[in-house]
């Protein structure tokens, strides 16, 4: 009789004690780590076994889901961004040609509350936007944005709009190449920005849109020869411009 | 006689579920991708293509290993062997027809897989290759199953001959990185040892790594990846196992 009863005594134990284990070990969460080390390069595809394309979309959705998995939500600002910029530097080793990690970092890093952590996103938008292919320079205008808008800082605007401007993709905005004369116009170089606009004007009269070129001639007449009292106006200032 | 038995292997397939098994794997993958690629920010067909080509290619080598390890391991435990080579047919005969029927089988998975992945949700691709990533998982595919085979002929557990081919793939396809970091670093001691041994072990293995690779179906072939070298590697390698196993299968005494 207790024999025949001795497994389900057991059982009946196992059960008990698995209830009280889990009341304790229910509520363990992992800590967070904060963003981990990149792997080495050339060891970056070994988790993908080989396929470098698989490992740059591992690690893409990797880094758009860390700190908000199990229920956790992480603040931006408590993210380490040099591990991150240097993970963002290996995506581009893997594929410098998909847009997924750029957008990640401009528009989901980049909005950070902490103005100083965008220079690593910046750091690497100043390499990832400046190819010429596809549109990449989207990326660099963005770090424009960035810095001249979110961190204020003028001085690496200017930087990464002159890179920006000589971009060589033939087909790039032509917002894009006046982008250095804007922030020089607002640092009050309004001499330099009338030459860069005028410039652009001259060498791509035969190119541009008519609304582009109106534009340009607008902004040449009516804000930057408003400050150059000393620059004889160009013929178009006279027609209406 | 060759085509006899290469339908005789082709009826097990299909009592073994292969074909069945291979739908729904194809079926939970691409969903499972479709599913994972969907939660990111930007390009998730991207994603969801990439993930599901990667997923299947995988799925199509584990299906078919443990296809043809246990196949033939049971064939070789219910003496079905022996019983087939006391017919007039030859031990090379044999073989071929093991090649042949391996060989369509894989053709079919790859035909299902490179369709699948063309159907799923357009993708703003610039010059996607589909049709040589179908072609290069196709050699892919015969290369292991000819692995498959001289493991199945060499080790006498199935257990132990799918994790020796299992081991072989994943060897195969990291084999480019362990060349790469082989190159890059300044070893001394035991380990440029060590690296010399690899190098001489990477002869005998296939460069999987460059074959059927998921940016192919986003960007197109960029690197100098042709037809002929997917099928050079192919042909020399399912060969040079192919004569392996026959070799093994010559020193056996039924």
């Amino acid at each position: 009789m207790f024999k025949k009863k001795t497994p389900f005594i057991f059982f009946l134990f196992f059960i008990i004690a698995n209830f009280v284990f889990w009341q304790y070990s229910h509520k363990i969460q992992a800590e967070w780590a904060n963003v981990p080390p990149p792997p080495a390069q050339e060891k970056a595809s070994l988790l993908a076994i080989g396929d470098k394309q698989l490992a740059y979309r591992s690690y893409a959705t990797m880094l758009q889901n860390l700190g908000n998995t199990g229920g956790r939500g992480m603040a931006l600002k408590k993210y380490d961004y040099e591990k991150l910029r240097d993970w963002f530097f290996l995506t581009d080793k893997l594929d410098p040609l998909s847009d997924a990690v750029p957008m990640l970092a401009s528009s989901y890093f980049g909005a950070v509350d902490d103005p100083k952590k965008i220079d690593y996103v910046l750091d690497y938008l100043e390499i990832a936007g400046a190819r010429a292919e596809r549109e990449k320079w989207r990326w660099l205008a963005q770090a424009v944005f960035l810095a001249r808008h979110i961190q204020k800082d003028n001085d690496r605007a200017l930087d990464l709009a002159y890179k920006l401007a000589s971009n060589k993709n033939p087909d790039m905005a032509d917002w894009a190449k006046q982008m250095p004369a804007f922030i020089l116009q607002d640092e009050g170089q309004s001499e330099l920005a009338y030459k860069i606009m005028l410039n652009i004007l001259i060498s791509n009269i035969d190119t541009l849109h008519p609304n582009e070129i109106n534009y340009m001639q607008d902004y040449i007449c009516n804000t930057l020869l408003v400050d150059l009292s000393h620059i004889d106006p160009p013929p178009f200032c006279g027609l209406g411009g | 006689m060759v085509w006899i038995l290469t339908k005789y292997v082709l009826t097990a397939a299909l009592r073994d579920r292969l074909l069945l098994g291979f739908f729904l794997l194809l079926f939970v993958g691409v969903s499972l991708s479709i599913f994972i690629g969907s939660s990111a920010i930007n390009e998730s067909d991207q994603f969801s293509l990439v993930f599901a080509a990667s997923g299947l290619r995988i799925g199509s080598n584990l299906a078919l290993i443990l296809f043809i390890v246990f196949y033939l391991r049971r064939s070789f435990e219910s003496r079905d062997v022996e019983y087939l080579l006391s017919r007039p047919i030859s031990k090379l005969q044999f073989l071929m027809a093991h090649f042949f029927a391996f060989s369509l089988l894989a053709l079919m998975v790859s035909i299902l897989v490179t369709v699948t992945l063309m159907i799923m949700p357009l993708v703003a691709s610039s010059e996607p290759d589909f049709i040589l990533w179908g072609l290069s998982l196709w050699v892919e595919l015969n290369i292991m199953a000819a692995i498959a085979v001289f493991f199945s002929l060499v080790l006498s557990s199935a257990v132990t001959a799918s994790l020796a081919t299992f081991s072989f793939y994943v060897l195969s396809r990291l084999i480019g990185d362990i060349l790469g970091i082989i190159e890059a670093g300044h070893t001394v001691g035991i380990y440029a040892l060590m690296e010399k041994t690899m190098l001489v072990i990477s002869i005998f293995i296939p460069r999987l790594d460059l074959m059927a690779q998921s940016a192919w179906l986003l960007y197109g072939v960029t690197d100098n990846i042709n037809w002929p070298f997917i099928l050079g590697q192919g042909i020399i390698f399912t060969g040079f196992v192919y004569t392996a196993a026959l070799l093994d299968l010559n020193k056996r005494q039924f």
